[in-house]
C-alpha cells in the first residue's frame, strides 16, 4: 500500500510540475520572440502576461470540438491522444537530482529514445484522419522528418554512453564531473541540438505545420481541446528535451553553490531559450534539404562523432577534444556550403 | 521570339507602310500613332510588328465602347465595342496603338494568345466586362466576375437587374460555382481547370500506383498574399502544374469611374493598389493632364516623385515582409511593419492618409509640405540604409535563405516578353526597363534615377534587386526633397470641373510592381468614357505558372511573394 501510495504521489507531482514547466515555455517563448521583434509579447493578463497560457488554455475549453464529416472518426479523436501521451511517459525516466531519480533505469537514455519515437504515430495519424490534402502532406512530412533524425539523434549521443561506460542516466550526469559533455563531445551536441529542432518539429524544421505552405499541417482540421492537446504535446516536448539535452551534455544538476534542480532548471531554460531564438532568427528549410542534411551530413557526422570517440576513450582527452572540434568545424563548413551552392548560375552583384 | 529589335523606322512610318493598317491617325494630345485593322488581319499585323519591327511588348489589351457620335480619329457611328491594343518597342519605348472596331452583333476577333500567352487573361477579362469572342482562346471564361453572371458590365447597354442580385441568386451561384470543379465524389475534378493541360493529370507510372492531387492553394490561405487563388497539381510534393486564378476582389473600380467625374476617380484608384496607392493615382492625373492640356507646377513635380519613391519603400517593406513568412521566418515581417509605420506616419501628416491619400490632382498636389515636415523626412532618410542593413542582416546572408530561393524559378527573357512582365521581376531577370529613367515623368528628368538591375532571375535576384531598390528609392526621395524647388503647390486656372476634350490618352508609371498605366477615353464630359487601368501584377502574376511548374510545393509561396502580388490591382 505503501508503495502505491508513493507511486501515485511520485506521478503527480511529475505531472504538475511538467504541466507548470510546460505552461511556462509556452509564456517564455511568446515574451522572448516578443522582445526579439522589438515587441512585448503577452502584456495583460497577469504580470507580464504570465497567464496568459490559462487564458489560452479556457478559451480552447470553449471552443467546439469540430470533427470533419469526411474524417476517419475514431482515428481522428484519437490521434492527439497518441500524441499526448508519450511527451508524458517520457518523464519517468528522466531524474531530476541524484536523489530523485524515478526509475533508476539501466537504459534510461535508450528509453527516452523509444518513448519519443512514437510521437510522430500521433501526427501521422492525425493527418491521416483529417481527410485534407495539407493536413496529409503535413504528416507524412512528419513521419519522413522523424523518422530521418532519430537516426542522428540517437548516434549523438552513443559517444557520451561511451565516456560513461552506461545508459543510466545518473550515471551519465555522474560521468561529467570533471567537464561536462559539451567539452568532451561537442560534435556530438551539435548534432544533437539540430536532431532535437527536427524532433521537435521546431524552426528550421517545423516542416509538418508549414503556416506558408501547409496553412497548419497535420493539425489544421483540429480545435478546441484536441488541438491544445498537440499544442500542449509540442511544448512539453521542448521542454522535455532541452532537459535531456541538459542531462546529456551539460552537465545535469552538477554546479556549484546552488542546489542541482535549479541549477538543472538555468540549463534546461538556456536551452529552451536557444530554441527559441532559433526561431526568431532562420527561415524554414524545404523538404528535400531537410531529408538530405539528415542522411548526407548527419548521419556520416554522428557516425564519425562516435568513431572519434571510441579513439579518444583509447588514447585520452588530448585527443578527443581536439579531433570532436575539428569535427565541428567540418560540419559548419558542409552546413554552409549547402546554401552556398544550391544555385549554380553565375551571378554579377546588383548594378546600379 | 525575337526579343530587341533595333530599328529607326518611327511607328508611324511602319503603320503607313503596312496595307492592313486602315485610318493611320494619333490618338490625343500625347500624339501616340494609331492604325485600324479588321479581325481578319489583325492575327498577322500583330506578328508582323513583333517579328519585323520589334514592337515586342505588350503594354495593352482592352476595349472601349464605340462611341458613335464620329469624332476627330475617326471612330466609326455603327454602335459596337472596339478593342485595344497598345504595342512598345523597347529598343526608344515608342508606343502604337491598334484598333479594331467590332460593331454589335458581330462582337469576334482572333485570340492573341497564340503570339503572347500574357494576353489570354487579358482576353478574358474583356470578354467578362465586354462580351467580346476570341476565336482560338484555350480557355475563354469569366475571370473577374461569377461564371453564371448576366451580361457584360462595361456595355454601356448594361444595367443592373432591378433591386441588384439577390442573396438567393449569389446561394445559389456559389453553389453552382463550387460544384463545377468537383467530381461525384466530392474531391477536385482537375480536368475542370481552365487553362490547364489535361494530360498532366493521369497517373504518370503504369503498374506503379499514385495519384496526382490537386491542391486549392486559396483563396484563404495564409500566405497567397491577400485572395489569390492557385490551382495546384501535385506529384507527392512536387508541383506538376499550377494556375492562378483571380477575381476574389473584383470592386467594379473601372466601371465606377464611369460614373465619377475626374477628380473623384482619384479616390478610386487609391483602392486599386492600395500598398502603394501613389503610382495609381499618379498615372490616372497625368493622363488627365494630358487629355486637358493642363500643367503641373515643379514644386509639384518634385512632391509626386517624393511620394512615389516613399511609397515604393512602404511597398518593397510590405514585399520583404512577406518574403521572410513565405521561407518560415517569422522577424522581418515586424522588422519591416515597424519601419514602414514611420513612413505612413509621413503620408499621415501630410495627406492626412495612411494608405488611401487622394493627394495628386490634376495641375499638381493637394497641399504642400507642412511646416517642419520636409525636415523630418531629410532625418529619416539619412538612416534608411541602415535599417535595410538591417533587413539584409536577417536574410541575405542566411544559409537557409539562399538554399530556399538561390537557383529557385528561374525567368528567361523569353517568358518574361510572353507574359509582358514588367518592373523589378524583368529587371532581376536583366531586361533593363524603368520608365522613370525610360519615359520621364513628374521630375524624374531632374533626378538622378539609377536601375537596380539584376542578371540571374532566380527568387534570390528578385530579392537582391527589391533590396537595392529600397535604398534607391531612399537616396531618390532624398534628392527630391533637397532639390524641392520654391512656388505653388497646384498651378492656377486647373477649371473647377473637369472636362477634357474629346480623345484618349495612355500614360504609364512605374509602380513597384511594374508599368502601371492608365488609359483613359474621354467622351467631352464631366465623366471618363472608359479609364482602365494595366495591372502590372495582373501580367506578372499569370508568369506564375511557369514559374512554379516543376518546384516543391514550398517554394510556391516565395516565388509567388517574389512575384510581389497586390490583389486590390490585379481585379480592380
Amino acid at each position: 500500500m505503501n508503495g502505491l501510495l508513493r507511486i501515485a504521489v511520485g506521478v503527480v507531482a511529475v505531472v504538475v510540475v511538467v504541466m507548470l514547466n510546460t505552461v511556462f515555455v509556452m509564456w517564455l517563448e511568446r515574451k522572448f520572440l516578443g522582445h526579439l521583434q522589438s515587441r512585448r509579447g503577452p502584456m495583460r493578463t497577469g504580470y507580464h502576461g504570465l497567464l496568459q497560457p490559462f487564458a489560452d488554455a479556457l478559451k480552447m475549453l470553449g471552443k467546439e470540438d469540430l470533427v470533419p464529416a469526411a474524417a476517419d472518426r475514431a482515428l481522428f479523436l484519437v490521434a492527439p491522444l497518441i500524441a499526448f501521451s508519450p511527451a508524458v511517459l517520457i518523464h519517468v525516466a528522466m531524474p531530476w537530482t541524484e536523489w530523485f531519480a524515478k526509475t533508476a533505469s539501466e537504459i534510461g537514455l535508450l528509453m527516452l529514445f523509444a518513448v519519443a519515437a512514437l510521437s510522430p504515430v500521433g501526427v501521422v495519424v492525425a493527418g491521416w484522419a483529417s481527410h485534407n490534402k495539407y493536413s496529409l502532406i503535413g504528416g507524412i512530412r512528419a513521419a519522413a522528418q522523424q523518422v530521418s533524425y532519430e537516426v542522428p539523434l540517437l548516434l549523438s549521443v552513443v559517444g557520451v554512453v561511451m565516456l560513461a561506460r552506461s545508459m543510466r542516466l545518473t550515471d551519465v550526469v555522474g560521468a561529467q564531473g570533471v567537464a561536462w559533455n559539451i567539452v568532451w563531445q561537442p560534435l556530438g551536441f551539435l548534432i544533437f541540438f539540430i536532431g532535437m529542432l527536427a524532433e521537435l518539429n521546431r524552426v528550421p524544421f517545423d516542416l509538418p505545420e508549414a503556416e506558408s505552405e501547409l496553412v497548419s499541417g497535420f493539425n489544421t482540421e483540429y480545435s478546441s481541446m484536441r488541438f491544445a492537446l498537440f499544442f500542449l504535446a509540442e511544448y512539453m516536448n521542448v521542454f522535455t528535451w532541452s532537459l535531456v539535452g541538459a542531462l546529456v551534455f551539460l552537465g545535469g544538476w552538477m554546479g556549484p553553490v546552488l542546489p542541482g534542480v535549479v541549477w538543472l532548471a538555468l540549463k534546461t531554460y538556456a536551452l529552451v531559450l536557444l530554441i527559441i531564438w532559433v526561431r526568431g532568427t532562420v527561415p524554414r528549410v524545404r523538404v528535400d534539404q531537410l531529408l538530405a542534411v539528415s542522411w548526407k551530413v548527419l548521419l556520416p557526422a554522428s557516425l564519425l562523432g562516435a568513431m572519434i570517440t571510441a579513439v579518444g576513450v583509447v588514447f585520452g582527452p588530448i585527443v578527443l577534444v581536439p579531433l570532436q572540434f575539428a569535427g565541428v568545424l567540418t560540419l559548419g563548413w558542409v552546413i554552409a556550403r549547402l546554401g552556398n551552392d544550391a544555385g549554380e548560375a553565375a551571378r554579377a552583384v546588383v548594378r546600379l | 521570339m525575337t526579343v530587341a529589335y533595333h530599328t529607326d523606322v518611327s511607328p508611324e512610318a511602319i503603320l503607313a507602310g503596312m496595307p492592313s493598317a486602315e485610318r493611320p491617325c494619333k490618338i490625343g494630345p500625347g500624339r501616340i500613332p494609331c492604325a485600324h485593322t479588321t479581325p481578319g488581319e489583325l492575327l498577322d499585323m500583330l506578328r508582323q510588328l513583333r517579328d519585323e519591327h520589334g514592337f515586342t511588348h505588350l503594354e495593352l489589351l482592352t476595349a472601349e465602347e464605340m462611341q458613335t457620335a464620329s469624332d476627330d480619329d475617326g471612330v466609326g457611328a455603327e454602335p459596337g465595342v472596339r478593342m485595344v491594343y497598345g504595342l512598345t518597342r523597347r529598343s526608344d519605348r515608342r508606343t502604337m496603338v491598334i484598333y479594331v472596331a467590332l460593331p454589335d452583333g458581330a462582337l469576334e476577333v482572333p485570340s492573341i494568345s497564340s503570339l503572347w500567352r500574357g494576353a489570354a487573361p487579358l482576353e478574358r477579362e474583356v470578354f467578362d466586362l465586354f462580351g467580346v469572342h476570341f476565336n482560338g482562346h484555350p480557355a475563354l471564361t469569366r475571370i473577374v466576375l461569377r461564371d453564371d453572371f448576366v451580361g457584360h458590365p462595361l456595355r454601356k447597354s448594361f444595367e443592373m437587374p432591378e433591386g441588384g442580385v439577390s442573396a438567393e441568386t449569389v446561394r445559389a451561384a456559389a453553389a453552382s460555382h463550387g460544384d463545377a470543379h468537383l467530381r461525384a465524389d466530392g474531391t477536385a475534378d482537375p480536368a475542370s481547370i481552365p487553362g490547364l493541360d489535361p494530360a498532366l493529370l493521369p497517373c504518370p507510372e503504369p503498374g506503379f500506383e499514385t495519384e496526382r492531387i490537386v491542391v486549392h492553394m486559396g483563396p484563404q490561405h495564409p500566405s497567397t498574399h491577400g485572395v489569390l487563388h492557385l490551382w495546384l497539381v501535385l506529384d507527392g510534393e512536387t508541383v506538376v502544374a499550377a494556375q492562378p486564378t483571380q477575381g476574389y476582389l473584383h470592386r467594379c473600380i473601372e466601371k465606377l469611374a464611369e460614373s465619377r467625374d475626374y477628380r473623384a476617380c482619384t479616390a478610386l484608384l487609391d483602392r486599386c493598389d492600395y500598398v502603394s496607392g501613389f503610382h495609381t493615382e499618379l498615372a490616372h492625373v497625368l493622363a488627365v493632364e494630358e487629355l486637358c492640356g493642363i500643367e503641373s507646377t515643379p514644386k509639384a513635380d518634385f512632391l509626386r516623385v517624393l511620394f512615389s519613391e516613399l511609397v515604393r519603400i512602404t511597398s518593397h517593406h510590405t514585399w520583404f515582409a512577406a518574403a521572410g513568412l513565405d521561407t518560415g521566418a517569422l522577424t522581418p515581417f515586424l522588422y519591416a511593419f515597424i519601419d514602414r509605420e514611420l513612413i505612413l506616419d509621413f503620408f499621415e501628416e501630410v495627406t492626412g492618409g495612411r494608405m488611401m491619400f487622394n493627394y495628386f490632382r490634376p495641375g499638381g498636389v493637394k497641399d504642400d509640405l507642412p511646416p517642419g515636415a520636409a525636415a523630418r523626412m531629410v532625418e529619416y532618410l539619412r538612416t534608411f540604409d541602415r535599417a535595410v542593413d538591417e533587413y539584409e542582416a536577417l536574410l541575405t546572408g542566411n544559409e537557409i535563405f539562399r538554399a530556399r530561393t538561390r537557383g529557385v524559378a528561374f525567368l528567361d527573357r523569353v517568358t518574361i516578353a510572353d507574359y509582358c512582365v514588367t518592373g523589378p521581376m524583368a529587371r532581376a531577370s536583366g531586361v533593363d526597363i524603368d520608365l522613370r529613367r525610360d519615359q520621364p515623368y513628374a521630375a524624374y528628368d531632374r533626378l538622378p534615377v539609377r536601375v537596380a538591375l539584376g542578371e540571374a532571375g532566380d527568387t534570390f535576384e528578385r530579392y537582391l534587386v527589391r533590396i537595392a531598390e529600397m535604398r534607391e528609392s531612399a537616396r531618390l526621395a532624398l534628392a527630391a526633397l533637397e532639390g524641392l524647388p520654391e512656388g505653388p503647390h497646384v498651378s492656377d486656372g486647373v477649371p473647377r470641373t473637369i472636362k477634357p476634350p474629346k480623345g484618349a490618352a495612355y500614360r504609364a508609371v512605374e509602380s513597384p510592381r511594374g508599368e502601371l498605366g492608365v488609359y483613359l477615353v474621354s467622351d467631352g464630359s464631366a465623366q471618363p468614357w472608359r479609364l482602365k487601368v494595366r495591372s502590372p501584377a495582373m501580367s506578372n502574376i499569370h508568369a506564375a505558372g511557369p514559374l512554379c511548374a516543376g518546384l516543391r510545393l514550398a517554394d510556391v509561396a516565395p516565388v509567388v511573394g517574389s512575384i510581389d502580388i497586390v490583389m486590390g490591382e490585379i481585379d480592380r
